[in-house]
Order: structure tokens, then sequence, then C-alpha cells
């Protein structure tokens, strides 16, 4: 089933923010932070709004659909 | 923003003091129990050995880093309703020697239930605060926890049925037990959200 890709961690490296440091933003854990930025969880649409005001852009400007269906999932 | 945090006690730091101290604990139980020839604190000793040991491995696997404030909030409500049941279970196992009356023998033989209901309010309350992924990690570890643990009574009800299985008192196990299963399916849940 194809996934989700995101940006979550080349846009958290442009605010020079550590993990910690966005989960503190976004009041959720660090390991979340790490399992979105990795592939391993796509958020809820709510949390994916959140994610998307926190850095002033549109949700499909970060979250982006994965193409290839062998990709990371 | 991290070193808001320096100095804050962290998940791991928590697991070795737990892990050393019910190691401990467990050590002089078991010592007592084998010395004046007493099953159940013997038995006693070597659960608390046994957990000590998974703490501190669990402490092994586990990133240094400080605990988000619901985690904080969680140990401070937990620890000192554990504290209080110690206290209270063995109060009120010397109490129930002096006291006779059968309304007085069942306040005192639960008085060791009411920290235990802080304790599942601080659980309760953990669960609250926790973020999407970490509900569905807890979700996905309470259902093996309760299944297995189901299905473990279900499997000893047959056995102490047939005489198989001589444990008294097997119902005191089940809470326990769920609370261990519970760590023990959680840590498996959780590998694979592990830092790359």
């Amino acid at each position: 089933m194809p996934g989700v890709n995101n940006r979550l961690r080349e846009l958290r490296g442009e605010q020079a923010w550590s993990q910690a440091e966005l989960a503190e933003r976004l009041d959720v854990s660090r390991q979340t932070v790490n399992a979105i930025e990795t592939g391993k969880y796509d958020p809820s649409l709510p949390l994916a709004f959140k994610i998307a005001r926190l850095f002033g852009r549109p949700i499909e400007s970060i979250f982006l659909p994965d193409e290839d269906p062998a990709g990371p999932r | 923003m991290n070193d808001r945090h320096s100095g804050a006690l962290s998940q791991r730091r928590l697991l070795v003091l737990l892990g050393g101290f019910a190691l401990a604990l467990g050590l002089v139980l078991a010592g007592a129990g084998a010395g004046f020839r007493h099953r159940d604190v013997f038995w006693g000793g070597v659960c608390a050995v046994l957990t000590g040991l998974f703490w501190l491995v669990c402490a092994r696997h586990t990133r240094e880093e400080p605990m988000r404030a619901a985690q904080r909030g969680y140990v401070r409500e937990f620890l000192p309703a554990m504290a209080a049941y110690m206290v209270l279970l063995f109060a009120s196992q010397m109490l129930l020697r002096q006291v006779h009356a059968v309304p007085l023998r069942v306040l005192v033989v639960l008085l060791p239930i009411v920290p235990i209901v802080f304790v599942v309010r601080a659980m309760v309350r953990l669960v609250l605060a926790s973020d999407e992924l970490e509900r569905r990690l807890q979700l996905e570890a309470i259902s093996i926890a309760s299944m297995s643990v189901g299905l473990l009574s279900f499997a000893a009800a047959f056995l102490r049925g047939a005489g198989l299985l001589p444990v008294d008192n097997a119902l005191m196990l089940v809470l326990p037990a769920l609370f261990a299963a519970y760590g023990i399916a959680s840590w498996w849940v959780r590998r694979r959200f592990r830092d790359e």
C-alpha cells in the first residue's frame, strides 16, 4: 500500500531544532517525531495540520504521496 | 531549550534507581525467606530480583533523555502510592492479628487497595496525556498483555480445578502479572520505532 513521504527532517534542520525541541512545540514525544521523520508512522490529519501551521507551509508541501510502492513503508 | 532539562530525571536514570532498589529489596526478602523458611517471602523476593534485573536490562536499552511533563507527573504520583502500598500491606498483616471483628477485618484487609487506586489513577492520567502514536502503542501493549494474562488465568483455573497447580491465592497474581505483561508487551511493540 502506498504510504506518505515527508520533509519534516529537512524543515526541522532549516530551523536548527532538535527532535526534542520540535516534539515540545508539537506537544508530542520525541519518539513520535522520530517515527514520522523516518516514515515509520504517518501522523493523523490534525497533527499533520499542526506541523504545517508550525512551519507556515501548506500541508501538501510537507507530506507527499509515496509514488513507489516498493519504497519505504 | 535542552539546557532547561539538564539534570532532570530521565527514564533511564529512573529505571536504574528502581531496578537497583528492587534488586536489593528482592535479595533481602529472598534471603530472609530462605533463612526463616517462609515460602511466600522467599518467592516475593525472587519476583522482586527478577523485576529489578528486567528494569536494569531495560535501562541499558533506553536513551538518556529528559522525561516529558506527563511522565514526570506519573512518577510523582506512582512512586509515593507504591511506597504507601508496601507500608500498608505490611501494616495490614500486622493489624490483622489484633483485629477480630469481621467488618473491621474487611477494612484492614482492603487497606492496601487504597494506594493502588492512586496508581491506577496515575496510569489513566498518563494515557490521557499521551500523544496519538503513544496511545496506539499502549493499546497494542494492553491488548497483548490482557489476552495473554487472560489465557494464562484460564489455563491456571483448569489446572487448579484438577488439583495440578499447588498455588494458594492465585487471584492475587493477576494484577501484578498484568503489569508485568504490559511492561514486556510495551517493550516489544515499541521495538520497531527505535531510533535509527
